[in-house]
């Protein structure tokens, strides 16, 4: 079971890698990562959203105890 | 008179979609399953901002924010922070403050809004569609999963070693010198990164 859970993960990393370089070379089908963030994070609530989201990660890891 | 009414139920749901915005609404599940797992301080962090969006959006208050540093002095910021979280003790009072003073650099500096155009030449807006789709698509599968993960090892220790979640699965490699600079650079690029996402043109 712990395979089948590290696997789940590695699959959808592997996902997001995926469509980022489709993304990279077909702009005109599906918007690159960064377009796409720039369009979303030009409203106040998402982008402060994400950038909490961003620095959570690191309070977690670093200074919350995560485990 | 019914017509008012439907006037009025009409003002008001358009008020509170406005002042609830759709990541208002993230972050708020987000602090209450925090809530949820046992963690009030990582709560209070999402609650709080949530709270401040939606007191900004009703003119409640007004955060004044300043202007983003130029890329050299964000990139020498995080060299010498990022210097500091790696030699500090993990878990310990000065990375909490370092973190904590980041946090709140982060939050004046990407507060203010501009009124650039954001649109890029040869990407449409079906393009934007497809990949906005994609991505939420992918992110809620990654965070299922990780709730799943996290549900089933609630049980027992057995449990959690055979439903790691990303944070148990990352931990021990975060625990490591090697590991714990390429996690602090890894952040602090993208953060820096994220902050220049959105600015217009």
């Amino acid at each position: 079971m712990r395979a089948i859970t590290i696997a789940g993960f590695l699959l959808c990393l592997a996902m997001a890698v995926t469509l980022e370089v489709l993304a990279r070379r077909e702009a005109n089908r599906i918007a690159p990562l960064a377009t796409l963030l720039d369009r979303v994070m030009a409203t106040r609530s998402a982008r402060i959203g994400i950038l909490l989201f961003w620095w959570w990660l690191g309070w977690h890891f670093l200074v919350g105890q995560t485990v | 008179m019914r017509a008012e009414l439907v006037r009025r139920m009409t003002k008001r749901t358009t008020t509170l979609r406005r002042l609830v915005a759709p990541w208002t609404l993230i972050l708020i599940a987000t602090g209450l399953f925090q809530l949820f797992r046992g963690a009030p301080v990582d709560a209070a962090f999402f609650l709080c901002i949530a709270a401040l969006l939606v007191a900004d959006a009703a003119g409640l208050v007004r955060v004044a924010g300043t202007g983003q540093p130029r890329l050299a002095v964000l990139l020498g910021a995080a060299a010498v922070l990022g210097t500091l979280l790696v030699l500090a003790p993990r878990h310990g009072a000065v990375e909490g403050l370092i973190a904590a003073g980041i946090g709140v650099s982060v939050l004046l500096f990407a507060w203010p809004s501009h009124d650039g155009h954001t649109d890029v030449p040869g990407v449409t807006t079906e393009a934007l569609r497809r990949a906005a789709i994609l991505w939420a698509a992918i992110g809620v599968a990654c965070c299922l999963w990780e709730v799943a993960s996290f549900l089933l090892g609630l049980a027992s220790p057995e449990a959690a070693a055979e439903h790691p979640s990303i944070s148990l699965l990352l931990d021990p490699v975060v625990d490591t010198t090697l590991g714990r600079i390429v996690f602090i650079a890894l952040w602090l690029l993208g953060g820096i990164a994220l902050l220049r996402r959105g600015r217009g043109r």
